[in-house]
């Protein structure tokens, strides 16, 4: 006879959606900015139509972000403490001040990169990647460092997050590429350089969905065979409550369909390609959500 | 029981629950509802109750829980704006007026005791009754239960009940994988009734 919880206290979920969405929007943010750089700060050419929508869209998304940080904190008039009551070993002290520089770097950029300052755009550029990198890593860090939640302390997760970051900007950038395309020529067909470009940025594409789905892969099979907790939080994405949203959604729809279309030259025609990058977006949202949700979902006692 | 304190004495405060004594009458929590006026929906403290067996072998475990004021606390590590704090006797404290409600201390607490304070929209949890600890009483719990299977006293000093128990009878803590160094130490811990920790949940 198996033991019966008879009662305890409900507990309530800490992190929930308003967390997934800010670490979504930073996601698309360090992503966008990555690709932004390419051009101004690595020289590669064919990416120059990239760097001012990049650097819009990395500006615009991490102006939205923190709105969720407001709405989840219970004193959102109290977040001036973050600056100067400061616990350097917290990661979301890094995090506060991250969040302070990485949008002024974003407009400093972003100013060059108007003014067709190369020289000014490849230095701003080249020092926002580790800015931009670490904006979105360090929300990995807060979820690695509770130590108790066995599906988030992995030390996997910050790169998981940078993988899955540049993944969903990447997918964003296609489809604004193809949106501004067809909005500055007023009709439904992309030009030969949008489709040079766009078909670069896929190549890409693909093999960042190859590297999230091996780093996946290694965390799944690892806590598998951790055997205890670990095993019991990775078996809830695979055959538990969360096993629609993470096998279906996530890795089905979000990362192997996107992949075999993009990986196969006869399936990568511009309408599969968009949207492919529409399921990776959708995928890399539904990871967020199922990480931080599924992370709490196992009362610890 | 020791809890009067001297200024130049160093005090560890500890606490110890002899589960063979607990009845499960949840005096505890009630007490420590009224004393901290604790909002509804939300407790510094509980009693855990889980079955084994069938009628007539059968055995119900009381596991009360409330924060182990632990040795090295998580949630002062990770709390941003330091207003999670530990008090040289060990008792961790959240300042109400610091606490900005970001609620990471209570997603890297092992022991889930901290709760959203649904009307200040902060973090709280037990405290071990400090207020009264300086006034020389005891925690309201530890004084309400009516088998006097909480014990409180001070760590630091071998004469006190607490110190007694703890070097002379085999003690459990809960999850003392996490390296955290709870403070509230368990006679007759069930490790079944602790991992049980779902409704319907098969073992």
């Amino acid at each position: 006879m198996s033991p019966t919880l008879l009662y305890t206290v409900p507990h309530h979920a800490s992190f929930g959606v308003p967390i997934a969405l800010y670490i979504f929007f930073t996601g698309l943010s360090a992503g966008s900015f990555l690709l932004s750089t390419l051009s101004y700060g690595f020289g590669m050419d064919r990416y120059r139509a990239l760097s001012l929508p990049g650097i819009v869209t990395a500006f615009v998304m991490l102006a939205v972000a923190p709105i969720f940080l407001l709405v989840h904190v219970g004193q959102p008039l109290r977040v001036w403490h973050l600056f100067f009551f400061l616990n350097p070993r917290s990661p979301i002290t890094w995090g506060s001040f991250l969040l302070l520089l990485y949008p002024v770097l974003c407009l400093l950029y972003g100013y060059a990169t108007v003014q067709g300052d190369v020289r000014a755009a490849r230095g701003l550029g080249l020092a926002g990647i580790p800015l931009a990198i670490s904006v979105h890593a360090y929300t990995g860090f807060i979820l690695s460092f509770c130590a108790c939640r066995p599906l988030w302390h992995t030390a996997l997760m910050p790169v998981l997050f940078l993988v899955s970051a540049v993944a969903s900007g990447t997918a964003l950038m296609i489809l604004l590429s193809a949106a501004l395309e067809c909005t500055r020529a007023r009709r439904i067909a992309l030009g030969v350089e949008t489709k040079r470009t766009i078909d670069s940025l896929a190549v890409i594409l693909a093999w960042v969905l190859v590297v999230d789905i091996v780093l996946t892969a290694c965390e799944v099979l690892t806590g598998l065979a951790a055997g205890g907790h670990k095993a019991e939080a990775v078996r809830l994405l695979l055959d538990g409550p969360f096993r629609l949203a993470f096998l279906g959604g996530e890795m089905v729809l979000g990362k192997f369909v996107p992949l075999a279309v993009l990986a196969v030259p006869r399936f990568r025609t511009a309408g599969a390609v968009l949207a492919a990058s529409a399921l990776v977006v959708a995928g890399i949202l539904l990871m967020r959500l199922d990480i931080v949700v599924a992370g709490e979902y196992i009362p610890l006692l | 029981m020791g809890t009067e304190r001297t200024p130049e004495k160093v005090v560890r405060w500890a606490m110890v629950i002899d589960l063979r004594r607990c009845i499960g009458c949840h005096s505890c929590s009630v007490a420590c509802k009224l004393e901290n006026r604790v909002p509804l929906g939300v407790f510094r403290t509980w009693v855990k109750i889980v079955e084994k067996g069938t009628y007539p072998g059968l055995r119900r475990f009381h596991v009360p829980m409330n924060c182990n004021n632990c040795q090295r606390p998580v949630c002062v590590e990770v709390c941003p704006v330091k207003a999670t704090y530990q008090r040289p006797d060990g008792i961790v404290l959240v300042d109400p007026h610091r606490c900005i409600g970001c609620q990471y201390c209570k997603a890297a607490c092992p022991y889930e005791v901290r709760y959203k304070d649904p009307l200040r929209h902060i973090i709280s949890k037990c405290f071990w009754c400090h207020h009264r600890l300086d006034a020389g009483l005891e925690p309201a719990c530890v004084e309400a239960c009516p088998t006097g299977a909480r014990m409180f006293g001070d760590r630091a000093d071998p004469q006190s009940a607490v110190s007694r128990v703890l070097a002379t009878e085999a003690t459990q803590v809960l999850h003392p994988e996490h390296g955290t160094g709870p403070q509230v130490y368990y006679l007759g811990l069930d490790e079944t009734a602790v991992a049980t920790s779902r409704i319907g949940e098969a073992l």
